[in-house]
């Protein structure tokens, strides 16, 4: 939730401009033209029917390059990309998705991107070639408005046919910057016979002299070494890289694809350890008056803290003050318009932020640290990275992952982690994507690394409870109630908070809709949406036409009312990518279903539990009312990913096991009993209900 | 497409709108007027509700326009912020510029913010076209707005449009207290409209400014299967010419027949190359038939690529280069395959029409402006028998076909553009004329379906689709549209839905384009399809994967038709059953006719094996709002049916 302050990483960026600047000055590019002329073509690969890479592929790029030059020869300091692409086009919907290109360049405030030299050919299965006209080569303006306008080169290779390779090169000019921090990929929408990168680190002198220079971190691949090459170029190549494939519950793109980071920093001659040790050290320096309790918070930490007796409830005091009664400017559900956020006043101080009642996510925690230290609590930033990103490797010596914040405070020998910005996320949790994760605790002396701890699925809970009447034509009709808690519920909020109570009530409608043919709901209520602490609620009356199934002696009811149409949970049977579930959640619901006159169940059982070990568990119960006119169907559920060795990714190896374990969940769901007319008494367990 | 044409144009006129002269930023007085409107109450999830809608066209002498346009807002609901947007449509080409654009927001504290030229943004209209100079000028205060905020916007564009002609839409999906229109012409010019999807309106003449004017609409509903918006919104159509000095007009749809026929001829000349092509292609054609498909396949092959400028919005590029590039548009295609019949002796003509609904075009009002879409007419003989073949009035035998949509086959046209009208552009000789509908049975998918129940309730299953006409094209749509990857998955996502942790052995596609039949093969095991109870029941349902052709109409009322499209479906199931199993009880057989079709599902028990058929002929047609009542049930009732389950009881 944190917008990231300036960090040591963005000054460096701003030094590395800086020195490029003052060292520019006018003469040739450092490097020729090679890159202007086309290839020979292998007669292999015109005659190649299939994909190497991947089967199935509708285009394969026989190879990708790129030369990415550092310049600050002839004017001012610039990264000069020069690619080139060959792909083999296989069927009609590889000639639909590659043969069109649009190579975009954006201008904003003083970064601009030219794109320049454009040129494709089409090599034709019986090896006749067709330019690419310069004429072709339409230039746009996609997008202009004040301080951006994107203007776009977009061309359409000619006479392309399945069989067919096209090429294209272009030449990128990103101006007023160097390649720092980009992120340069091994993979496209298609598989890649071969990548390769020639990446020439700035040679100015300033840069040299402060010790700064280019740094390459990969990825998601092992990294072949950098070979040296002509005109101060180094490069690297990658062979046969798959496509990326999106998929559901796939671990986040940067943690899927390979790539690279391309960077410069100083080299401090640091091992990882050491870096986060100083990195941890300067955190706590520049933190430190930001969380100072002057007198007023003083005041206020004492009067919120009230007759609270444990470090626990005072805490949760000062949190639920923070989360609750400090606006966060960047919420867009805070009811400010644009324009008031515009005019909103920098909080200097957590005294300000206090006086104001309102500020950014930074100064909501920084008040929370302060009014902690002023209760006597010894408080730290933490700093940390967003698992919806990628995932932090701390062996990675460089802070460009860990941008998010949250406040440490000691409890006994007990480091707590708080992040009262994110509003939705209740006491006792940080935000999904902080959960689970190494989190940098600033000191003095010893920064460490403290895993974030990770809510159990009892924090997450999605609990359901329907009480039904069924008529005789299987018409099923009653009163519903759903409420979520931990992130389900700021899942729930932050999607719904900006939404009219008429967009909430469609998607409600529409969720069911999909599920149950004819279904009406009315008497909706939804309760707690901008709610900080309550759970988020729905009540709505429902009515199901055709629920059960009348044959013609029987009625035949799924008891799961809330997973009645639902799909399984994996529907494919290949997959690609891992299995990435974001936290651990449980469910409980409760269905009672008074049955029609003069019906009863027959030879009715209940559906299976079965479990997981540690990892899951799934308990139905059904029941019949003693009188045997209500039926009880409960059901309790819980993943909890932590159990898999304490991570929440699970290998594509596993895939198989995971399906079978949704889809049996999935076929327990969809039991069935059978109601007969006229049939004695109820033959299934008895029970009186809870 | 012809993006440029009526969809367009309307599609903005829907969203802009009225004009008075306005001095430094400050709310000018027609907008502090209109936000002080009252205006009635809605249903809650009405979003906004428009509170002056103007437009005021003044035409020169030499054809150019000057637009002013002034047009507020109230929201009255969140998603109503939506409404607080100005945008504005120019074409580059015809010089055609917004000249200003200023906004304002009046929050409902009274407090109220301007927007001018920092604010305003300047957009390509289509990112779709390899290249347009249709763009877009907008301003938002989406973000600004809140619930009871009234925006409003002024704007002054200039053009020099192509034809003499106008669309004025009363409103969109909102609704609007006033929506005026008023059109001046210079001295000795007259105009003269059609109104549709409301009574006529009269235009108020005074001198040589006209003026159309509409209160208090209600707000257009969005329905599924309904017309688009664009088809139920009141509008009228203005058309204008100098009595003096003449002018390109379209008083008839002959005018617009020989105008396109001007435009278009010229381009379609076959030299050596597309020639050669052409009798290369045909070399092995023993009929008429078998030419039209070669060449139309050839065509229909070749890549979509849409390049607009200057008149590039309506005439085709020379079929000469389309041919050299091997790309085009819908016209660039029509064209070229016009050029390559014409060099093995057919004669084909280009017929405009309006791709995406068929309810579109009217009669009334001949104009190039009603469409969006070109595909061709080829002139056939007797021989040629194709569900596509129409006879013109003058031209005789004509086969329609669609040559951008790569899923049609030639004697086949698609769903949308079925029934519509279209213009066949042939000069003296070119009409409207109505496009031709095919027959359910022409557009038909046969499912054949074997499975196997064991006494565990599992089973084995194979599936066989075979489908023609547009049940083909919609599969081959997907078949073609998706990666090899992704069209496993959908075809396993649509048979989990039934059969759930289904495995399969076998997903094999066929695609017969040029016989314009697709088939699809199936093989999959499940565990406990069949749920046991107490080991002594078997239930089961027989229908088990969807039909694929649902008709989705889950509100209790309707405000607007409902749009049928024109199928057909059987299926035949034998399910063998497990021995030391009866049948104890199966569901009735359903038999419904009806207006909207016919369907019918029978159960019989035979030699140890379930056989279950369900069949559904289903009409293109318009369903009116005020029989929906019966048509939701006729599809509720096929609902019900096909969720039944079998009972099989131990013997």
């Amino acid at each position: 939730m944190n917008a990231p302050r300036p960090s040591g990483r963005m000054f460096l960026c701003l030094v590395v401009c800086l020195l490029a600047l003052a060292a520019s000055s006018p003469s040739a590019h450092a490097f020729g033209d090679n890159w202007k002329e086309w290839r020979p073509v292998d007669p292999a690969q015109l005659a190649l029917k299939e994909p190497v890479v991947e089967k199935d592929a509708d285009a394969e790029a026989l190879f990708w390059e790129v030369r990415v030059a550092d310049v600050d020869e002839g004017g001012s300091p610039r990264t000069v990309l020069d690619h080139y692409i060959r792909i083999k086009v296989f069927t009609e919907r590889g000639r639909e998705a590659q043969s069109k290109v649009d190579i975009f360049a954006p201008k904003f405030g003083n970064r601009e991107i030219k794109i320049m030299d454009v040129a494709g050919r089409t090599i034709k299965p019986d090896g006749s070639i067709v330019e690419l006209k310069k004429e072709d080569v339409y230039e746009r303006t996609v997008i202009k408005t004040s301080g951006l306008k994107v203007k776009a080169k977009s061309f359409a290779l000619p006479g392309v046919e399945p069989g067919s390779i096209i090429e294209y090169r272009w030449r990128e000019v990103r101006g007023n910057s160097f390649s720092n921090y980009d992120r340069l990929e091994f993979s496209r929408d298609i598989p890649v016979q071969r990548v390769k990168y020639y990446i020439k680190p700035s040679s100015n002198p300033y840069l040299a002299a402060a010790r700064i220079g280019m740094r390459v971190q990969f990825f998601r691949v092992e990294g072949a070494p950098f070979q040296k090459e002509k005109d101060g170029f180094y490069s690297v190549t990658e062979t046969n890289m798959p496509a990326y494939h999106e998929e559901p519950n796939s671990p986040p793109e940067y943690s899927a694809r390979p790539w690279m980071l391309v960077y410069y920093s100083e080299d401090k001659k640091l091992s990882a350890q050491e870096f986060w040790k100083n990195y941890g050290k300067e955190t706590y320096e520049k933190s430190k008056s930001g969380m100072k309790a002057s007198d007023d918070v003083k005041r206020k930490a004492a009067e919120i803290i009230g007759d609270a007796t444990t470090p626990e409830q005072k805490l949760e005091r000062l949190f639920e003050f923070c989360r609750t009664q400090i606006k966060n400017v960047y919420d867009d559900a805070n009811g400010m318009t644009a324009e008031q956020r515009a005019k909103a006043k920098d909080n200097k101080t957590p005294s300000d932020t206090l006086k104001r009642g309102l500020g950014t996510g930074y100064d909501i925690d920084m008040l929370f640290a302060a009014l902690a230290s002023a209760a006597g609590f010894e408080s730290r930033v933490a700093r940390l990275a967003d698992r919806s990103d990628t995932f932090f490797d701390p062996d990675f010596p460089d802070d460009y992952f860990i941008g998010a914040y949250d406040i440490a405070v000691r409890v006994g020998e007990e480091w707590r982690f708080f992040d009262p910005a994110s509003t939705y996320v209740p006491y006792g949790m940080l935000r999904w994507q902080e959960e689970g994760q190494s989190a940098l605790l600033s000191d003095p002396k010893e920064p460490v690394f403290v895993k974030t701890p990770m809510s159990g699925p009892e924090k997450s809970l999605e609990k359901r409870t329907g009480k039904f009447k069924l008529d005789e034509e299987g018409t099923l009709e009653g009163d519903v109630h759903i409420e979520y808690t931990g992130h389900l519920a700021a899942s729930m909020k932050e999607t719904y908070d900006d939404d009219s109570t008429a967009e909430r009530e469609e998607a409600l409608k529409n969720k069911f809709k999909s599920r149950m043919g004819g279904v009406e709901i009315t008497d909706i209520r939804i309760e707690n949406v901008t709610d900080p602490v309550k759970p988020f609620a729905y009540n709505f009356h429902i009515r199901v036409p055709a629920y059960a199934q009348r044959t013609g002696k029987r009625l035949f009811l799924q008891p799961a009312f809330f997973q009645h149409g639902g799909s399984a949970f994996f529907t494919t049977s290949d997959r690609k990518n891992a299995i990435y579930f974001y936290y651990p959640w449980s469910e409980e619901d409760r269905v009672e279903v008074a049955l029609p006159e003069g019906f009863s169940l027959d030879n009715a059982e209940s559906p299976a539990p079965f479990a997981s070990d540690k990892l899951s568990r799934y308990e139905p119960h059904l029941l019949i009312t003693k009188d045997g006119h209500t039926l009880i169907y409960t059901r309790k559920f819980f993943f909890d990913p932590r159990n898999n060795g304490g991570f929440v990714i699970f290998p594509t190896t596993t895939y198989p096991q995971l399906k079978a374990f949704f889809d049996l969940l999935h076929k327990q769901d969809n039991h069935t009993v059978s109601l007969k007319q006229g049939a004695s008494a109820p033959t299934a367990k008895s029970s009186t209900p809870n | 497409m012809f993006y440029r044409l009526i969809g367009f144009c309307f599609m903005l006129a829907l969203l802009s709108a009225p004009t008075y002269a306005l001095g430094g930023d400050e709310v000018p007085a027609w907008l502090k007027q209109a936000a002080a409107a009252s205006a009635p109450t809605y249903k809650k999830d009405v979003p906004a509700v428009v509170l002056n809608d103007e437009s005021n066209v003044i035409v020169g002498d030499d054809g150019r326009i000057t637009t002013v346009t002034t047009y507020a807002v109230r929201v009255l609901t969140r998603e109503g912020r939506a409404s607080a947007s100005a945008v504005e449509h120019y074409e580059t080409d015809t010089g055609g510029k917004v000249r200003e654009m200023r906004a304002w927001l009046i929050h409902p504290d009274g407090s109220t913010k301007k927007y001018g030229k920092d604010e305003t943004i300047d957009v390509a209209a289509s990112l779709d076209d390899l290249y347009s100079e249709s763009r877009l000028k907008s301003i938002s205060a989406v973000d600004d707005a809140e619930v009871g905020a009234v925006f409003g916007y002024q704007t002054t564009t200039e053009d020099h449009p192509l034809f003499p002609q106008t669309v004025w839409a009363f409103q969109g999906r909102l609704p609007s207290l006033v929506s005026r229109f008023t059109l001046t012409l210079p001295a000795g010019w007259r105009a003269s409209s059609v109104t549709f999807n409301t009574a006529k309106i009269e235009p108020a003449v005074s001198g040589t400014s006209y003026t159309w004017e509409m209160r208090n609409l209600s707000p257009i509903e969005p329905e599924p299967s309904s017309p688009s918006v664009l088809t139920l919104a009141p509008h009228v159509a203005v058309s204008y010419v100098s009595s003096v000095a003449g002018g390109r007009t379209f008083d008839k749809w002959l005018d617009v027949s020989r105008w396109y026929t001007e435009l278009a001829d010229p381009q379609a000349a076959p030299d050596d190359a597309i020639a050669t092509k052409a009798r290369e292609l045909t070399a092995n054609a023993k009929t008429e038939m078998e030419k039209i498909q070669a060449i139309g396949r050839y065509v229909q092959n070749l890549q979509y690529v849409s390049i607009q400028i200057g008149i590039g919005g309506y005439r085709p590029h020379a079929a000469t280069s389309v041919f050299a590039k091997q790309y085009g548009d819908c016209k660039d295609k029509a064209n070229l395959m016009r050029a390559m019949l014409r060099a093995v002796k057919l004669t084909a003509y280009p017929v405009l029409i309006y791709a995406g609904d068929r309810t579109h075009v009217r009669e009334e009002w001949a104009s190039p402006m009603q469409f969006n879409h070109c595909i061709v007419a080829v002139k056939v003989s007797d021989e040629t028998q194709a569900a596509s073949v129409i006879q013109h009035p003058t031209l005789g035998r004509l086969l329609i076909f669609d040559a951008t949509d790569e899923s049609t086959s030639v004697g086949d046209l698609p769903d949308h553009e079925q029934g519509s009208f279209a213009l066949v552009a042939a000069g003296e000789t070119g009409a409207l004329i109505r496009m031709p509908v095919t027959e359910p049975d022409g557009n038909r998918l046969d499912r054949q379906v074997e499975m196997s129940l064991a006494e565990d309730g599992s089973i084995a299953a194979t599936v066989h689709e075979r489908m023609i006409g547009q049940s083909a094209a919609n599969a081959r749509r997907d078949f073609k549209g998706l990666s090899r990857a992704q069209y496993t998955k959908a075809i396993e996502d649509w048979v989990s839905l039934g059969a759930t942790g289904a495995k399969f052995n076998k997903i094999e596609p066929a695609d017969s384009r040029d016989a314009g039949r697709f088939a699809l093969d199936v093989e999959f095991t499940v565990d406990r399809y069949a749920q046991s109870m107490q080991d002594r029941l078997l239930v089961f349902k027989p229908a088990v994967v969807s039909r694929g052709m649902v008709v989705s109409l889950t509100e209790p009322t309707r405000t607007h038709p409902v749009v049928l499209k024109s199928r057909a479906y059987t299926e035949t199931t034998h399910i063998k059953l497990p021995a030391g199993f009866d049948v104890d009880e199966m569901p009735d057989a359903l038999k419904l006719d009806s207006a909207f079709g016919n369907y019918s599902a029978t159960y019989e028990v035979k030699d140890g094996q379930l056989v279950f058929t369900r069949s559904l002929v289903q009409r293109q047609a318009t369903i009116p709002a005020e029989q929906y009542d019966q048509l939701r049930k006729f599809f509720g009732r096929i609902r019900a049916t096909e969720e039944s389950p079998v009972v099989l009881a131990r013997k």
